[in-house]
């Protein structure tokens, strides 16, 4: 009964650390998922300038995981504008859904549903650059320190892991 | 949705809780300028909606909405002078952008006007068996803006439909039959087919190919295009029921477009509208060449 409680310890601290990797491996896709999304906003923007309820169906249907959701709920909140803003409406559906992208991302992207929709073209896109630019400098430093966090992050569970069982054999 | 309901969904608590309070059938245009109290255009006289002054967040809430956050995409409407929403028809005033020669947006925006477009049955009754008197001839309605022609085009529409008229009307606004999602939502008869979202050439040119119609209607004819399309039409062995902005005959004289139209002899009757709110009055004679 011992052996098997310290063994439940140990695996306890080795998911601690997978699930922290886990989380971080998240973050990754999601950064990317969402820059990617902000390519073909970008793309449709300048080529065709299509409204932004075809744009949010046209990027549900080209995201993934919770950037799609992001634009599913973007469309679904369309006829609330007139009594909400456009931008409080992104700001909803972005803490909602794509609170994973960390604390300087989200405000970029925050700042980008400000100028959606509102300016003449050149502005909004020059936004939607601007926003790229931020989230791309957060996913290349999130995929540098990727390997390091990841030893560290299994590194430090697996040796408190281990420290348990020693304590406790 | 009717078109009240739609324009209340366009504007903040205050302004629209004061607007439900009066009588709906009776508003003709919604008015914000920025800085002073809204109002509303009713019998052709401005009353005061509400006493709380309109500022820019409103305007910009009701720009967003009316283009449905896509500023970019709704610039070459705006350069029109108006952006079109669900049947409703709203004027802007501003700053506007200018890129190589093309308007693009408002930098700002200092004021706007929403017309609501009204349904009022019997406007014609009083000279229709003489517009009739031989067959439908061409008919053309003539006011100053806001003088009710988009209303009794509406009306003549549906009331010449509703005698065995196949009409095909080129609503390039989507005004006259209040359009909301490709819906028609305003009674312009039986025998009508709306064509909504193109130009009056184009639209008219397709009505005439697709639609066989006897009668071709379309509101404010004022550009050369426009021009373009009522001379196209009239060559096809249609009908036309068109409206202009022009306070009569002389009006018309005065504008090298429109003296083109009369020199054609295009129209055979004239309607001119005078007056406004429940003291209009109808005016139909004979088009001199």
């Amino acid at each position: 009964m011992r052996i098997w409680g310290l063994f439940l310890m140990f695996a306890g601290c080795a998911g601690g650390g997978i699930q922290y990797c886990a989380i971080q491996k998240k973050r990754l896709a999601l950064l990317r998922h969402t820059l990617s999304a902000l390519e073909i906003l970008e793309g449709e923007l300048g080529t065709s300038a299509l409204p932004m309820p075809e744009l949010c169906q046209l990027l549900q249907r080209h995201s993934e995981l919770a950037v799609r959701d992001f634009f599913l709920e973007l469309t679904q909140r369309m006829p609330e504008l007139g009594r909400r803003s456009f931008a409080s409406i992104w700001r909803q559906a972005a803490r909602c859904h794509l609170a994973g992208l960390g604390e300087a991302p989200m405000e970029a992207y925050l700042a980008l549903g400000e100028k959606l929709g509102r300016y003449e073209l050149e502005q909004q896109l020059s936004a939607v650059r601007q926003c790229q630019r931020a989230l791309r400098r957060s996913l290349e430093s999130a995929e540098a320190a990727y390997p390091a966090e990841r030893k560290l992050g299994m590194g430090l569970s697996l040796s408190l892991g281990a420290l348990l069982l020693i304590l406790y054999l | 949705m009717n078109a009240m309901e739609t324009a209340v969904t366009l504007l903040d608590k205050p302004y629209a809780d004061a607007l439900r309070k009066l009588d709906q059938n009776r508003v003709e245009e919604i008015r914000l300028r920025l800085g002073k109290e809204p109002r509303v255009l009713i019998q052709g006289k401005e009353r005061l909606l509400s006493d709380r002054v309109v500022r820019e967040e409103d305007l910009l809430r009701l720009l967003e909405a009316a283009s449905a956050a896509s500023a970019h995409s709704a610039a070459p409407a705006m350069a029109e002078g108006y952006l079109p929403y669900r049947g409703l028809r709203i004027g802007l005033c501003g700053t506007g952008i200018v890129r190589k020669g093309e308007f693009v947006g408002f930098r700002s925006c200092s004021s706007a006007a929403i017309r609501i477009p009204s349904q009022r049955y019997g406007l014609c009754e009083s000279f229709l068996p003489q517009l009739l008197q031989d067959g439908f001839r061409s008919t053309l309605i003539a006011s100053p803006p806001g003088g009710g022609k988009t209303t009794l085009l509406r009306e003549l529409i549906r009331v010449l439909s509703g005698r065995g008229f196949r009409l095909g009307v080129v609503d390039d606004r989507g005004e006259l039959g209040g359009s909301d999602g490709g819906r028609i939502q305003m009674d312009l008869g039986e025998h009508t087919d709306v064509l909504t979202g193109l130009d009056k050439y184009r639209g008219a040119l397709m009505l005439l190919r697709g639609m066989n119609p006897q009668i071709l209607a379309m509101d404010e004819v004022s550009r050369e295009e426009d021009m373009r399309a009522v001379e196209e039409c009239c060559a096809c062995g249609v009908e036309l029921l068109a409206s202009v902005h022009a306070s009569g005959q002389d009006d018309l004289q005065r504008r090298t477009l429109y003296r083109r139209m009369l020199d054609r002899q295009i129209f055979s009757w004239l309607i001119t509208i005078s007056g406004c709110g429940d003291q209009r009055r109808y005016l139909l004679t004979r088009m001199t060449g």
